[in-house]
């Protein structure tokens, strides 16, 4: 029995060991990739829950398993407002480096408390994996490097990236596992993706872009498109196995899949593109190679970083005392949000997919 | 002992951290964890007949005015701050206004459970939420005294993309009186 587990866990350390190799992405470049994560959050996914604080009671209807069930309603509204301004102060902290590990912890507690509230009307919304990866970065060593005040280096820098990856690759096969239960049945009189579409289309004014098409869609084409989802979400295991380039290839799909949604459901993903680089930033290390990984944020050119992420900071926080902004930067209500959000998936999954192609093979640093 | 086993106990861990959760969502949506890494799935389809798909659209009215006549509202500024996805659920619950409604959870293999809600939400909290209600219907330049909830069927040609509204309306009338 002994040998056994012996031999199990050898199994699963090579397992671990692929997959690591997969997905590296050495400490230098984690710390260039927490600076575009912190301005990634900075311009277009700054959480801001404000919102509850100005709705009735009576719509408090939280999940069984939630955190919100602890509470038999929603907070008092300054609590909404002091974590509306604790949360940019945070990415700041992230974005610059200054005790990022503690940051990133503090970030994503406040974020799946206030959250949970915005669930509580009775739905959940899967955009998990930015926060996952948030937590998971937190145990890595992207806050040594590039950092007003870094933190500790960990010995094991690796694992926490790993499992973003694998946090990604299961989360996709649980939305393809239950699709592929009733959406493959070789009937072309039943479709999965139209109860998306018509959804959202006729009851929550998903109409923008390209939503129009569908209609004219063939249902054979609908069908093919239904399979390929499928076949896309459930082999994510898989490409993380095969190695490196496999994960990568797998990664532009998504991007591709993601870009598809956005055109014809209009349900946008923006922020699983910042974490899908997180694979790929790994290729611009050659162009760090003449900085020093020491070089403190305040030396040039890297203090516009600091000045730059200041002053998003700062307007975030100018306008959430003056109970206004969104999640994005300027914009002021929840409806413009979600359609500058629709249009800014447009405008970013192209680069990043051109991004990820050009550097599809590039080597990584040692 | 542990140090000799300490790849399966990560596994073990981290299988259970992501499992789980997935496994109460499988059993039932009604137990669905949050936080937890689960992306969505929307696992089931709509089927057509005669090349006709029939769907159900959610609008809300209020009576104008000046004209007396029904309104439609407009759905996003009308729920502003609360995002639009959301409505669905808001109007299942009737706002929260309606005491009697009864939670379902449907269990995947088991037979359904009937569950009267715990709500801690008083008159005064209902009072809060007609104010709120009639706040939005006045911006919209409507009466302040009911707000209709109109469930209409619709039906798409699978083909040509027509769209045919269905004389089916189901409507529930909320009184904010």
């Amino acid at each position: 029995m002994k040998k056994l587990f012996r031999y199990a866990d050898q199994l699963v350390a090579a397992v671990w060991e692929r997959v690591k190799n997969s997905t590296t992405l050495p400490p230098l470049e984690a710390s260039v990739f927490r600076i575009f994560f912190g301005l990634f959050l900075l311009l277009f996914s700054m959480p801001n829950y404000a919102w509850i604080g100005d709705i009735p009671q009576s719509f408090f209807d939280p999940p069984i398993l939630s955190l919100a069930n602890l509470f038999t309603g929603f907070p008092p509204k300054a609590i909404f407002f002091f974590c509306n301004l604790i949360i940019p102060l945070l990415v700041l902290c992230i974005t610059l480096g200054v005790k990022t590990r503690w940051s990133s912890i503090a970030l994503f507690t406040i974020y799946v408390f206030v959250s949970s509230f915005g669930y509580s009307l009775g739905k959940i919304d899967h955009n998990i994996l930015l926060w996952f990866a948030l937590l998971c970065f937190a145990f890595s060593n992207w806050g040594t490097h590039l950092a007003l005040a870094p933190d500790k280096p960990v010995k094991d820098h690796q694992s926490p990236i790993t499992l973003v990856a694998v946090g990604l690759a299961f989360g996709m096969f649980s939305a393809g596992l239950e699709k592929a239960r009733y959406w493959v049945d070789f009937d072309l009189e039943t479709s999965g993706f139209l109860l998306w579409f018509y959804a959202g289309y006729f009851n929550i004014d998903r109409n923008l872009l390209l939503s129009d098409q569908v209609f004219q869609t063939p249902s054979l084409i609908l069908e093919i498109g239904e399979y390929a989802a499928i076949t896309f979400e459930i082999t994510g295991f898989l490409f993380l196995l095969s190695g490196r380039i496999g994960w990568r290839c797998w990664l532009i799909v998504g991007s591709c899949f993601h870009l598809t949604n956005s055109l014809y459901l209009n349900i946008h993903f923006t922020e699983h593109a910042i974490v899908y680089l997180a694979f790929f930033i790994c290729a611009i290390g050659k162009n760090l190679k003449p900085v020093d990984p020491d070089s403190s944020l305040l030396k040039r050119p890297y203090y516009l970083v600091v000045f730059f992420a200041a002053g998003l900071t700062l307007i975030h926080m100018i306008e959430r005392i003056a109970d206004q902004g969104s999640s994005c930067l300027f914009i002021q209500d929840l409806t413009a949000e979600w359609i500058t959000k629709m249009y800014l998936a447009v405008a970013l999954w192209p680069p990043v997919i051109i991004y990820q192609i050009l550097n599809l093979r590039n080597p990584r640093i040692k | 002992m542990f140090k000799d086993y300490r790849h399966l106990i990560r596994l073990g861990i981290v299988s259970t951290i992501l499992v789980v959760p997935y496994g109460l969502k499988l059993l039932s949506k009604s137990l669905e964890i949050y936080p937890a890494i689960i992306f969505p799935a929307g696992a089931v389809t709509l089927e057509h007949k005669d090349g006709w798909h029939q769907m159900v659209q959610h609008g809300l009215f209020g009576v104008d005015v000046s004209t007396k006549k029904l309104k439609q509202l407009d759905k996003g500024k009308f729920l502003n701050p609360v995002p639009i996805h959301y409505l669905s659920l808001l109007l299942f619950n009737e706002f929260g206004l309606n005491p009697d409604i009864e939670s379902t959870i449907y269990f995947r293999y088991f037979k359904p459970l009937r569950v009267k809600k715990f709500s801690s939400v008083t008159e005064t909290d209902r009072e809060e939420t007609r104010d709120w209600l009639r706040n939005r219907l006045i911006a919209a330049g409507c009466d302040d005294e009911v707000l209709i909830i109109r469930k209409t069927e619709l039906r798409i040609n699978r083909d040509s993309g027509e769209i045919e509204y269905l004389e089916n309306i189901h409507e529930k009338t909320i009184s904010l009186r």
